[in-house]
């Protein structure tokens, strides 16, 4: 079997993780003594492997899964002489994921068992001089707690260290989160590890009977927060399957939601907008066109330049159809932003309308200028560039060059190869507002 | 006017068992923090999934029934004193109709536990509750509470109306994660308070804090979602294809005719989606080429069912749908026993709020759908109809 130099290199990568973490548990051997008894280590690991393959969905795109918890637990509960020895065998066992096994992938599950045991040891090493030297008596509370919500940072960003390192490696291709924007995870973390640790000493101090009763209100919270992210995707699925379906009625704009919604995300992203705002600006372009499925054809699809009257009426059925979204209280916002787009194109006003909606109707015109209709043909993309910059006062030119700069930098093209005139293409992009 | 007056009573009742207690046990700080705690236990409301929101007594009530072990009766004291304040305090903070739906049942739940509990300590030893037996007694008795907040709910649902009893027992059972984590948590303070102090809160209030924001957030998407399928099914009417209204109360007789019948939760709730959104298809009528042209009824399902499938989560729906062009029999051959009962209750109402439409009385429509069962619609949906008809009526 031939395998390519990056496959090599991956292999290379996953046995080096793999060795470093068997060698890390043989030092372990030799210093630790085992878990007693073992039914209970049995019991953390199978929590530990449960709650790391069910992360859940706590914010908005933030996943958070217990397991980190469930090591500081099981440090308190063993003790500091066998507290590294059984979370890093926890660790070793947690490497398992069906995927894997179904599919006899071995990169992954080796470079995750490499990562995963190193970055718990030294996590569980660092939080070792927090653990008391006899039995856990109430007043080791707070020393606990402090240690173990540090420990749990160092294990998270050791951890996240050695992952993009590793798919740096593996997958050059592939977008990673940085690091200066994983605060809300760290802190979730955190409190975790902090919670864990004070689990560890009720259990001690109270016994294993409490042990059932977490299960059960944890239970409670990873079924709400899983029915939450399903009902979430629901969501979002129905809305963009209905976008879609409406897309389809017209062959001419098949795509153009998905791909607005991906220029304004690149605008936006250029820009440095925060997470919450790219996802109201996702949300936004994914509606901004629900409008015209109430304005007749014939008015949509005419040659030329519509009428005042026509204008208005295209204009009134859109906004009629946008009121009824605007009912749900959580589109309320995002149909604003519609909104001003359409008040933006409209030139009804050009000052006080929100960047989110100015970059809505830079993404949706350059779509529009570099899709082709059933009244005109695609224009270029330098054409396009140039159009836009002409009207950087109403979209705002800081718009206009962030997407042109993202585009660029993607060495993307878009629209057509032959050039158009420009008084055409100024008249449509004249009319883009309603009829993209 | 019944509700009103049932809760007056309770509350009379509850004000004088307080009062009495107070009297013969006036037991000092404990009696004052615990008839404290179980006052704030209504303030602080969590979602459930039924929509309905459930006050923390529970968790308030097995944290301090596991904690004093020594005295259930002044527990149990303690806590009929508190009611009554709890609930002006409620009333006070969340408004009436918390106090009307909510506290009732909660407080019927209450006294069963608390009752439950009192008997149990005459014949057992404390110190079993900190054993496994000992805990699988706390949990019946927990069941119990939950199972008469259900049953409480259930008969203050009048009976009139569109929703029917089975309706509010299903919503009301459906609510079992709220009370889970409310009574595991408040277990967990009870339990570990005497040994742990303090650092009981966080033990116990972590985990809570998790399922509150959790049940919460499963809430609020459900919530938006509705909105959203309701705005959707909403949009043809809005571009005046279809008469303003039509969605939402075919919807609503759709629900209370399906609850009837003896649909599911899950059931339901499919029943609901495919009423709001069964002329979604309409909106190709904005197109001239079609709406010159002639279609049918079944047309306008087909292309419903056609958008709808495009989204993963709607396609169950989208079957509900596409199957309610299908007539109940056709002349000269067997029913079909596999048109779903959800497509037959949706084709009956839409016929009947569509006959409304075009200048029908109520009693005209639902004529007009009994001269098609047998054939069109399924008679005992029309049967069913009439008698939801005829209760909302009274």
């Amino acid at each position: 079997m031939t395998s390519t130099p990056h496959e090599r290199r991956t292999a290379i990568l996953a046995g080096a993780f793999a060795a470093a973490g068997a060698s890390l548990l043989a030092v372990l051997f030799l210093f630790q003594t085992d878990p007693r008894p073992l039914w209970l280590w049995a019991v953390f690991a199978a929590a530990f492997v449960a709650l790391g393959l069910s992360s859940v969905e706590v914010n908005d795109r933030l996943f958070v899964s217990s397991s980190n918890m469930v090591v500081f637990t099981a440090a308190v509960v063993f003790g500091g002489e066998s507290a590294v020895l059984a979370v890093a065998l926890m660790a070793a066992v947690a490497v398992l994921h069906p995927d894997d096994l179904r599919e006899r992938r071995w990169r992954q599950p080796a470079a995750n068992f490499g990562q995963l045991v190193i970055s718990v040891t030294v996590g569980v090493t660092v939080f070792l001089p927090f653990l008391p030297d006899g039995p856990v008596t109430v007043d080791d509370l707070p020393l606990l707690a402090v240690g173990a919500g540090f420990a749990a940072i160092v294990t998270d960003w050791l951890n996240f260290r050695l992952v993009t390192f590793f798919v740096r490696v593996a997958y050059p291709d592939r977008d990673l989160r940085p690091w200066s924007k994983m605060l809300p995870h760290h802190i979730a973390i955190s409190v975790l590890g902090v919670f864990g640790a004070i689990l560890g000493a009720a259990y001690v101090l109270v016994g294993p009977l409490i042990l059932p009763l977490m299960f059960l209100t944890f239970l409670t919270g990873h079924v709400g927060f899983a029915t939450y992210s399903r009902l979430r995707d629901a969501h979002e699925d129905t809305i963009r399957g209905l976008v879609k379906a409406v897309e389809a009625l017209d062959p001419y704009t098949r795509g153009h939601t998905e791909r607005v919604a991906r220029f304004a995300r690149i605008i936006g992203e250029h820009l440095g907008l925060r997470p919450e705002q790219l996802e109201t600006l996702r949300w936004a372009a994914l509606i901004h066109d629900v409008g015209k499925v109430a304005v007749p054809r014939d008015l949509l699809h005419k040659p030329g330049v519509l009428t005042e009257a026509e204008y208005r009426e295209t204009v009134n059925h859109m906004r009629v159809v946008e009121e009824v979204l605007a009912e749900v209280d959580f589109l309320r916002p995002i149909v604003a932003i519609v909104d001003g787009q359409h008040a933006l194109l409209d030139e009804m006003r050009t000052t006080s309308v929100p960047i989110e909606s100015r970059i809505l109707a830079t993404a949706d015109a350059f779509d529009a200028m570099t899709s082709a209709r059933s009244y005109r043909a695609a224009v270029t993309q330098a054409v396009a560039f140039d159009q836009l910059r002409m009207r950087s006062t109403v979209y705002g030119a800081e718009m206009v060059e962030a997407l042109i700069a993202a585009i660029e930098q993607e060495g993307e093209i878009y629209g057509s190869p032959d050039e158009e005139s420009r008084a055409e293409v100024e008249r449509l992009v004249r009319e883009r507002a309603i009829r993209a | 006017m019944r509700n009103s007056f049932l809760n007056r009573a309770f509350g009379i009742a509850l004000c004088g068992l307080g009062v009495a207690a107070a009297v013969r046990w006036s037991a000092g700080w404990e009696f004052v923090v615990i008839a404290c705690a179980y006052a704030a236990g209504h303030l602080v409301l969590i979602s459930s999934p039924s929509g309905r929101r459930v006050p923390l007594l529970p968790a308030i009530a097995a944290g301090i029934a596991l904690e004093s072990h020594g005295s259930p009766v002044l527990v149990l004291a303690a806590a009929a004193a508190a009611l009554p304040f709890g609930w002006l305090a409620a009333r006070l903070v969340h408004g009436r109709r918390v106090t009307d739906e909510i506290l009732p049942a909660e407080a019927v739940g209450l006294a069963m536990f608390g009752s439950i509990m009192a008997a149990e300590s005459l014949a057992v030893s404390v110190e079993l509750y900190r054993h496994a037996l000992g805990l699988t007694i706390f949990g019946g008795t927990a069941l119990i509470w939950f199972l008469t907040v259900a049953l409480v709910r259930t008969l203050q649902t009048n009976g009139s109306g569109l929703a029917p009893r089975r309706l509010t027992l299903l919503r009301a059972l459906a609510d079992w994660p709220a009370y889970l984590a409310l009574f595991s948590s408040g277990a967990l303070y009870g339990l570990t308070v005497s040994v742990m102090g303090w650092w009981a809160l966080p033990l116990a209030g972590l985990p809570y804090a998790f399922s509150h924001v959790s049940l919460h957030r499963e809430q609020t998407t459900r919530q938006t979602y509705r909105q959203t399928i309701q705005a959707l099914g909403a949009v043809p009417e809005a571009g005046g294809m279809v008469a303003a209204g039509h969605a939402r109360r075919v919807a609503e007789l759709s629900v209370a005719i399906g609850a009837e019948m003896g649909l599911s939760v899950g059931m339901l709730q499919r029943l609901e989606y495919a009423a709001l959104l069964h002329d979604v298809g309409r909106v190709v009528l904005a197109n001239p080429a079609i709406s010159a042209g002639s279609y049918s009824d079944s047309d306008v399902s087909g292309w419903s069912s056609a958008i709808m499938s495009e989204a993963r989560y709607l396609e169950n729906v989208a079957e509900v749908v596409a199957a309610q062009h299908h007539p109940y029999r056709r002349p000269g051959e067997e029913r079909d026993p596999d048109l779903p009962l959800a497509s037959k209750i949706l084709k009956a109402t839409a016929a009947y709020d569509g006959g409304m439409i075009t200048g029908l009385s109520s009693l005209e429509s639902i004529e007009a759908l009994h001269r098609g069962a047998a054939y069109d619609h399924d008679p005992e949906v029309v049967a069913c109809l009439r008698r939801v008809l005829e209760r909302r009526s009274k």
